[in-house]
């Protein structure tokens, strides 16, 4: 009976977990496949090219990530929370430096966004992203020059990120060490010498020992096949995906 | 098995100290990922209170510039300096961020000045003098980011709290809570309400 309780909350915790991981959003995001994300194909071929090509040499120059995320309708959603969930779904920028910059045009609503990453914010200010938004791609884009109009984003983005040298490509931070675990150790050295010392005395003591720390070491490798952890890594290191987090700076504007 | 009767005293005690061993373990372990929760949760307090602190700073500025244009409403300018006073009065310590009373105290004067300033930008965009002015709408967008900001930084900090109040309700760190002497309590959600939440000043361009 109690069994069974336990599975059929086990298993309802699982669908659960399920359902909240794929609820809410409205528009659907889809995976940074490139520099430049354009679902409703807006761009040509060629244009697409050419402007993920600029983002990528930019990258590899001088280490900043910008993408650009062209959506032919919002969904309702604001462009706001839009442009956040993408930055930080993707992870735009690097991870600690968090430096990456994501431009988001919405041809349905005409609005644009520029979100920065965390570590974006005197670079680029709010102030400066609304200039960029409302002085060189509101323009453009008013005239339905869709890729003149995010091209000349990107450069202004582009120029204003070079101005600040504490954005500079600059050697990768060294990963710190983890954190001290020195009363767990002392606690698990203490029981090994009291134990050892024990086996040493009495041949009956090893006897038992023997299959407790198997049995122990059976459990242990159970748990590190539940605990999630380890192995994480940065694996989506593509297309300026590198962890990077907004804080929600940058600004809004319409066409 | 087992025959001498000092051996198997040193049985039991070997077999007492390996599972106490396993269960302090688990408990450390339970007592760090508290701890580990408890100062997510610290370090995005800050983040927001650094947000919260941006508005503040801001508001002279804005007063500065309604007061420089030619015509305003004298009431709404008030309201708004009123209510930062207010809300700048609220000074919370570590242990009100659990303590309900006084954390609805700090988010209603907070909201209260949030819907002030947006009703401020609101009446004076109706000025053409004023809107037409470049310090006046720099300030908007710079008002506007850094509502945008708070709006992030009290997610973050929603979300940090509740993986907090989560570990410190399961069993296990409820169980160390209660042994260790009940140094965590549950935090408190900063919610905003949604009157204020729906009323964000937008940058007309």
């Amino acid at each position: 009976m109690r069994v069974a309780a336990f599975i059929a909350a086990f298993a309802c915790a699982l669908v659960c977990a399920r359902g909240t991981a794929t609820a809410a959003p409205t528009v659907a995001l889809p995976p940074l496949v490139g520099h430049v994300v354009d679902p409703g194909h807006q761009l040509s071929t060629g244009d697409y090219a050419r402007l993920d090509g600029e983002l990528e040499g930019l990258r590899a120059r001088t280490g900043h990530a910008i993408v650009v995320l062209v959506l032919s309708s919002l969904g309702g959603e604001p462009i706001e929370d839009v442009a956040y969930r993408a930055f930080n779904t993707w992870g735009v920028g690097g991870t600690g430096k968090n430096d990456g910059v994501l431009l988001v045009v919405s041809t349905g609503e005409r609005e644009v966004r520029i979100e920065t990453g965390k570590g974006v914010g005197g670079a680029l200010t709010d102030l400066q992203s609304n200039d960029i938004i409302r002085l060189q791609i509101g323009p453009l884009l008013a005239k339905g020059q869709l890729y003149a109009g995010l091209e000349a984003g990107v450069q202004a983005i582009a120029a204003a990120l070079a101005k600040d040298p504490s954005l500079a490509p600059a050697t990768r931070a060294p990963p710190t060490s983890s954190s001290d675990n020195s009363m767990v150790l002392l606690i698990v050295v203490g029981v090994m010498i009291v134990l050892g010392i024990g086996a040493a005395v009495s041949p009956a003591i090893r006897g038992v020992l023997w299959p407790v720390l198997r049995l122990l070491g059976g459990i242990l490798r159970i748990l590190a096949m539940f605990s999630g952890r380890g192995g994480g890594g940065s694996g989506k290191s593509r297309y300026g995906g590198g962890g990077g987090r907004s804080g929600g700076g940058g600004s809004s504007g319409s066409y | 098995m087992v025959k001498q009767p000092w051996l198997r005293a040193i049985l039991v005690l070997g077999t007492a100290l390996v599972f106490g061993a396993l269960v302090g373990l688990g408990g450390c372990n339970k007592y760090n990922s508290l701890v580990e929760a408890d100062a997510v949760c610290d370090q995005k307090w800050a983040d927001l209170d650094a947000e919260l602190q941006r508005r503040y700073d801001l508001i002279p500025n804005i007063v500065a510039t309604v007061k420089a244009s030619a015509k305003y409403e004298q009431e709404t300018l008030d309201k708004v300096i009123q209510a930062r006073t207010a809300a700048t009065q609220i000074k919370l310590t570590a242990d009100d961020l659990t303590d309900p009373a006084k954390m609805e105290a700090f988010q209603k004067a907070q909201d209260q000045l949030k819907g002030s300033l947006s009703r401020l930008i609101v009446t004076q965009e109706a000025y053409p003098d004023l809107k037409a002015s470049q310090a006046f709408h720099d300030l908007t967008v710079e008002l506007e980011g850094t509502e945008n900001r708070i709006l992030r930084a009290r997610q973050d900090y929603n979300g940090a709290v509740k993986d907090f109040n989560a570990e410190l309700r399961k069993v296990g760190g409820a169980v160390v809570n209660k042994v260790t002497g009940k140094p965590f309590k549950p935090r408190v959600y900063y919610s905003a309400s949604t009157e204020a939440t729906t009323t964000v000043p937008k940058v007309d361009l």
